[in-house]
């Protein structure tokens, strides 16, 4: 039984959800709700390297605001 | 010679194989309400079969040949006893009835009628015929040409004037190889299809994966069950629709939705089954009752998702083309294909669907109204699944009707249920929309989906949400002056052990370490590295353990990985250290001073807490960071589940890196518990861990499997008493060692956990009860967690099938450190939780249980393929571990030099000492015959491997690269005999397989043996070693070492029903010849041999005949017959006298016959004893008909208890059946040999009843019973006229029967007395 997040050949989306987090995701199967596609039906190459690209501070959003400010206000 | 037509051969093939069995009955019961007219039903059966060559057909054998003996219509005739049964015991008796198997090998007639009688006018028919002699299609002409006979009979009493039939299934036999051709021409029929054939079934993935209950045993029991199947009319027109759009029949309709719900059921895409085609090529064989249907495989490639209508497309290419080649019987296309041979299941396909139109009209009986009475299916199984499905179409669509039969070996009923049922709901679902995608097609119903996303899944808990050192500060507050953790000698209060760690943390803020940051610890474990831990998180940091045991390269890369601005060390560990890494500060020593730096904000809820890196499929270990409020679910579902007390005292013994240490750590701690943190190194040493478990008193522990094993097996841990609770997690628990757990420390709880990093240590729990059986689950899961079961496509499966298990909720790790593509690829958007949230995947393969817990089957790569054959490692090493002397089993496939072998370590139990299983030691050889008997040879392990211990990695879990490669095979395949067994059976491989140099580890089969060379192979290893081996231990153990070890272990499979029964063959002095009772058989003599007080050796003679195998005309025909021919035999064995005979009731003028025979050639006879045995008197009448079994022959059987529910009268099924269930001797019988002893023992009351014995000119030794003769009531009972010598009578309390039963210890007594002194009970 194959996962369908492995498979070299299949195609892809890339989808973020509100705290920025990103996903993987089989382009054949319905995104789920609270996900966004911001890549379509790429390799899974070409995702990975989209995910690298683009999902450098990996703190999920709500919480890197929260640290930014109150670190802020520490520095302070 | 008549040659088996192909399709009767192959079923020949499988009776000698497997033995007779009812798995080929075809039964047919016919209702007859009316004046029916017994004598002319049985007349027109005659007729019936005088019509039909094959109902009086039997297959004798020449020379290992099978060939049709057509037997003329008098030979031929079935009979038809007339058996009264109550109404509402029909339905068993016709089922008792149809299930006794009808023999085809053994000169049996392949036809049975019984006649039921359940009142007045109300009778049932029943039929019982081999398939051999007929197929599904020749029932309507049977019952046809049944009640043309039975009308002819009745009307004109005569035998119907029917039109002859053009010609019978001899030339049939004889066309269908003529046809064919000769397999070497390449332009022959039989050349072009095999072809056809072998191209077609290249490669089929051998056996299909089905959902099964249990693993597949090593040989097939054929024992099955069926459900009932029900299409109704609306969904059967639905089908008829669709199918008629895509020009396909309804049956490739219904092949086309069992090829999607087996692939979705996990079989994969390549999906063979097995259906009948007719086989009637020609109109002239369309009046004949025999067996021409013949199996073709329908092979359908279902890879790349298609759409429904692109299944059918494919399907009904598959079915046409096999159409078009199903000429080739079954038989021949299996060996063509030649796929690797095993009796755990059939070639080629082991799914199989048949399909069926309506029957004919009910056949005429005239006044009597007669009408098919349905049957239930037969408790047997073809293969492991076979739909059996009519279609009903007079006047359109009715519906499709039908059963499931399902191996029992394999299934339970509920599984076969839901298979009936899916395979509905995806006909359903296809004829809605034919477009659907095989992936697309929805198995699961409303009220499972349920059950698996809500149901299962309530776990939904408010808790406060909390950060470590919160709720560790808390605790310190309430307890200050309670031990927190104990270290050897030294133990640190709550407030010591804060009050040192919060200076630590104030130094690590003031070196700028806080939230965000990653702090790493390097540090053996001890109290030092509590407080370290403990710094850390009130720091604010992350912490990052360093094992250091692991590799500096490991750790180095850990350290850059993370970004660790210091690590925690003392001056001892960090010698183990990368020179290049980040600042040391030395926990050992004062810390340094330090300028006092800026506040630092406490830790949120979703700062991480920790960092622990995991090994990666790629290579780098990677760092899974966990947060707070994950690590605080977790412990707070532990502590709600598992209450701690501050009288509790948790171990902590794990290896730092392993995240087990996480809850080891902080749990005591936020609970007023005491830590007793065990020594370095500890952890490996299972006698130190009881030693500290004694010692100081702890309550609660974990260990990893393979180091409970390790644990169970120290004697120490007996006396662990003190223990609690013992958590299991990080391998799969085995139900061995539960078990061995339980045993040990009762009492004990032992709870299994499972749970990935990358989910806060655990996410689901089973608690481990003793009595519990079969697999253990890794149970339901904690709070606030979701777990799901999902398919290739992500969506649910339902219960019972294997899926990946997906976590999700509040444990979920914030991801991988600085890993954002590997992250997002294995933290993915979860369709089933709250909107944005997300879940992992683990890689592990579950199923749901019925209860709602999962059970792990394994990873998604320890299902490996040899050969060609998927197996399932997991399967051997239960099978390894259920031996005493075994204590851990670890199968490996491993590829040393290239060739893949299949490798099982063992290491011996380690039951406590004194135990049985302690000291044993397993012998690989022995082990492999245990998994012989039980595992198909593909899943045979090349090599057992016994070690003394596993090697472990740092956690404590079993290392399997660590493992000895097994030893080289050298010269393995040449190797040369070494003793006389195998050079004969080396011999007897090369003469059939005509090579030369073969070794004694080749396997036959692989050789080029075919299962008919098995059968050859038998017979001539009978003829040059008198050896007994049985087909199946050829399949068994193919090669010779194999087979020789087997003949010298002396496994010659024993024969009760030998000639010459060796009671007790050792011994010294004369042996004592016993001759049987009436039943023909000796083993009553054996209970004797206990009480004899004498060292003598004993035989038993036996009756000719008792064999079904023997031919019956070899019964003697009178006693003096059977003398002479057992003098003979006794002579073999003894060739000069004196002799000692003996025997009980008949076997006692046998003996006597047998005594003045020997004196009347000359010979010495030392002693004659009869036990309560009479001269007849030579007039008692003959027993009644043929087929009537008199009283007397079966009282033998049932002890001589009348009450037994016996009715002297035919052999039929019922008396079949009570006599295994009553009589011991016969209990593993093949009923066809109980029919010939009973046979035996009505012959033998028929020479009883004739016997007036000669003089015997010596002494003779009566030994009477209670009950005396019934003939004579002189002191000597009637002997002395037949006596030269004296008689001396003997007498023992008891019955008749009793002598060698109950009262089996008076009569050796007395008889112990007779062999010490003869000459002194010659009074």
């Amino acid at each position: 039984m194959g996962n369908p997040f492995d498979d070299p050949d299949a195609s892809f989306h890339v989808l973020v959800n509100d705290e920025d987090q990103h996903s993987l995701w089989p382009a054949d199967t319905p995104v789920p709700d609270g996900w966004t596609a911001v890549l379509s039906n790429a390799s899974r190459e070409a995702c990975v390297a989209y995910v690298d690209a683009h999902w450098t501070d990996m703190r999920p959003r709500s919480l890197a605001r929260a640290m930014d400010t109150a670190d802020a206000r520490g520095e302070a | 010679m008549l040659p088996l037509s192909f399709a009767q051969r192959r079923l020949w093939f499988l009776e000698r194989v497997e033995g007779t069995g009812a798995t080929y009955n075809l039964p047919l019961a016919l209702r007859l309400r009316g004046p029916l007219r017994v004598d002319a039903l049985r007349l027109a059966l005659g007729d019936v079969v005088q019509r039909h060559e094959p109902l009086r057909t039997v297959f004798r054998e020449r020379d290992g040949e099978p060939y049709q003996d057509v037997l003329d219509s008098d030979a031929g005739h079935p009979g038809m006893p007339l058996v009264p049964c109550d109404a509402d015991r029909l339905d068993e008796e016709l089922m008792a009835a149809a299930a006794v198997p009808v023999a085809v090998g053994n000169s049996e007639l392949p036809l049975r009628a019984t006649l039921f009688k359940t009142g007045p006018g109300d009778h049932v028919l029943l039929l019982v015929v081999h398939h051999a002699a007929m197929d599904g299609q020749s029932v309507d002409t049977l019952l046809r040409d049944v009640s043309t006979a039975y009308r002819a009979r009745v009307g004109r009493s005569s035998a119907p004037s029917w039109d002859g039939l053009p010609v019978q299934y001899a030339d049939y036999t004889l066309w269908q190889r003529e046809l064919l051709g000769d397999a070497q021409d390449p332009r022959s029929l039989h050349a072009v299809q095999a072809a056809f054939w072998k191209r077609t079934l290249a490669g089929l993935p051998t056996p299909l994966p089905l959902p099964v209950d249990r693993p597949r045993p090593a040989v097939a029991s054929h024992r099955g069950a069926a459900v009932p199947f029900n299409c109704d009319a609306k969904l059967h027109h639905a089908l008829t629709e669709l199918a008629r759009e895509h020009r396909c029949t309804p049956f490739m309709v219904v092949h086309a939705a069992l090829c999607v719900l087996l692939t979705r059921l996990g079989s994969g895409p390549d999906i063979a089954i097995g259906s009948a085609v007719s086989g009637r090529v020609d109109e002239a064989l369309n009046d004949l009752v025999g067996f021409f249907v013949n199996t073709v495989v329908l092979r359908v490639d279902l890879s790349g998702d298609p759409g429904f209508a692109e299944v059918l497309r494919r399907v009904r290419k598959a079915d046409l083309d096999a159409y078009a080649h199903q000429d080739l019987p079954f038989d021949l296309v299996v060996e063509t294909v030649n796929p690797v041979r095993s009796l755990a299941h059939n070639p080629l396909f082991q799914v199989m669907m048949s399909f069926e139109s309506d029957p004919a009209q009910e056949p005429d009986f005239g006044e009597v109204r007669a009408a098919v009475r349905p049957l239930a299916p037969l408790p047997t199984a073809k293969t492991d699944l076979t739909f059996q499905l009519v279609e009903r179409q007079r006047g359109g669509a009715q519906g499709i009707e039908g059963h499931l039969e399902y191996a029992t070996d394999l299934f339970d009923a509920s599984t076969a249920e839901s298979i009936v049922s899916r395979l509905l709901t995806v006909l359903d679902a296809v004829t809605t929309d034919p477009s659907l995608r095989v992936s697309e097609i929805g198995l699961l119903t409303e009220a499972e989906r349920r059950l698996v996303m809500e149901d299962w899944n309530a776990t939904r808990r408010e808790l406060p949400v909390t950060t470590l050192p919160e709720a560790l500060s808390d605790q310190a507050l309430r307890t200050p002056d309670a031990p927190a953790v104990i270290d050897g000698r030294r133990t640190l209060t709550y407030a010591e052990l804060h009050t040192r760690a919060d200076r630590l943390a104030r130094y690590l803020n003031d070196i700028g370490a806080g939230p965000r940051t990653v702090v790493a610890l390097a540090l053996p474990r001890s109290a030092d590295f509590v407080v370290s831990v403990l710094a850390v998180v009130k720091a604010g940091c992350a912490y990052l353990p360093l094992d250091p045991e692991h590799p500096v390269e490991r750790l180095a890369h850990m350290l850059r990985d993370a970004q660790s601005p210091c690590v925690l060390t003392d001056r001892t560990t960090c010698a183990a250290l990368p020179d290049d890494g980040p600042a040391a500060v030395f926990v050992d020593e004062p810390l340094p001073p330090v300028a006092r730096g800026r506040t630092t904000r406490p830790p949120a809820p979703h700062d991480p807490a920790y960092v622990i890196y995991t090994s990666g499929s790629t290579g780098l270990p990677k760092g899974v960071v966990v947060s707070h409020s994950a690590i605080d679910n977790r412990l707070r579902w532990m502590q709600d589940t598992f209450p701690l007390t501050s009288g509790d005292r948790v171990l902590h013994k794990t290896p730092c890196g392993f995240d087990v240490s996480v809850w080891e750590l902080f749990w005591p701690l936020r609970e007023g518990a005491a830590m007793v943190v065990a020594r370095p190194g500890d952890h490996r040493d299972p006698a130190r861990l009881a030693r500290t478990v004694r010692e100081h008193g702890v309550t609660v522990t974990h260990f990893v499997p393979s180091l409970l094993n390790h644990f169970l097996a120290e004697p120490a841990a007996a006396a662990c008493t003190g223990l609690r609770r013992v958590f299991c997690s990080g391998e799969a628990l085995s139900r061995d060692t539960a078990d061995a757990f339980h045993r040990l420390l009762p009492g004990v709880a032992l709870e299994n956990l499972y749970g990935p990093t990358e989910a806060a240590v655990d996410v689901t729990w089973h608690r481990c009860r003793p009595g519990e059986r079969g697999p253990v689950p890794i149970g339901k899961p904690v709070h606030n967690t979701r777990v799901h079961v999902l398919d290739e496509t992500l969506r649910p499966c339902p219960p019972g099938l294997p899926g990946e298990l997906y976590l999700a909720g509040a444990q979920l790790a914030l991801g991988y450190l600085g890993r954002s593509a590997l992250t997002a690829s294995r933290f993915v958007a979860d369709p089933f939780g709250p909107p944005g949230s997300r879940m992992y995947r683990t890689g592990d393969i579950v199923r749901w249980r019925a209860d709602g817990s999962i059970e792990y089957l394994g990873r998604e790569d320890t299902q490996v393929k040899l050969h060609g054959q998927r197996l399932e490692l997991g399967e051997i090493e239960s099978v390894l571990g259920a031996r005493a002397e075994v204590g851990s089993v670890c199968a490996v496939l491993r590829s040393d030099g290239g060739e893949q072998r299949l490798v099982a370590y063992v290491t011996p139990a380690c039951g406590p000492s004194g135990s049985e299983t302690a000291g044993a030691v397993p012998q690989p050889g022995r082990l492999r015959e245990h998994l012989a008997g039980r595992l198909p040879a593909y899943m045979l392990p090349s090599d057992i491997v016994v070690v003394d211990r596993f090697p472990l990695t740092t956690n404590g879990k079993l290392d399997r690269a660590a493992l000895p490669p097994p030893p080289s095979p050298g010269t393995a395949g040449g190797r040369a005999p070494r003793t006389p067994q195998e050079r004969a059976v080396v011999e007897v491989f090369a003469e059939l397989l005509g090579l030369t140099g073969i070794g004694v580890d080749d396997d036959f089969f692989r050789a080029g043996g075919t299962s008919l060379l098995a059968i050859r192979l038998v017979r001539r290893l009978r003829q040059v070693l008198g050896a007994e081996i049985s087909v199946q231990t050829v399949f068994r153990r193919p090669t010779a070492a194999a087979l020789a070890r087997h003949l010298a272990e002396g496994h010659a499979e024993p024969d009760g029903l030998a000639p010459l029964l060796p009671l007790r063959p050792q011994g010294s002095g004369l042996p004592l010849f016993f001759v049987h009772p009436g039943t023909g058989l000796s083993w009553c003599y054996f209970r004797l041999l206990e009480h004899l007080d004498c060292e003598r050796p004993v035989y038993g003679l036996q009756a000719r005949g008792l064999r079904a195998d023997d031919d019956a005309s070899e019964l003697p025909a009178s006693v003096a017959e059977m003398a002479d021919d057992y003098v003979r035999r006794i002579r073999q064995a003894q060739p000069t006298g004196p002799y000692h005979l003996l025997g009980w009731s008949f076997g006692g003028q046998v003996a006597h016959a047998m005594a003045a025979r020997l004196r009347a050639a000359g010979e010495a006879v030392g002693l004659l004893v009869v036990f309560d045995s009479y001269p007849g008197t030579g007039d008692v009448g003959e027993p009644a008909g043929q087929e009537e079994v008199p009283a007397d022959a079966l009282h033998g059987f049932f002890d001589g208890a009348h009450g037994a529910g016996i009715t002297p009268g035919v052999v039929d099924d019922v008396l079949v059946g009570r006599l295994r269930r009553s009589f011991a001797p016969l209990s593993d019988a093949d009923p066809r040999d109980v029919r010939s002893t009973v046979g035996v023992a009505v012959n033998n009351v028929r020479l009883m009843s004739r016997f007036v014995p000669d003089l015997f000119d010596g002494d003779l030794v009566l030994v009477t019973a209670a009950d005396g003769s019934p003939h004579d009531s002189r002191p000597d009972r009637g002997w002395g006229p037949h006596v030269g010598g004296r008689v001396t009578v003997l007498h023992v309390d008891c019955g008749h029967y009793e002598m060698f039963g109950t009262a089996v210890a008076d009569v050796g007594r007395l008889l112990s007395q007779v062999l010490r002194a003869p000459a002194s009970t010659q009074a």
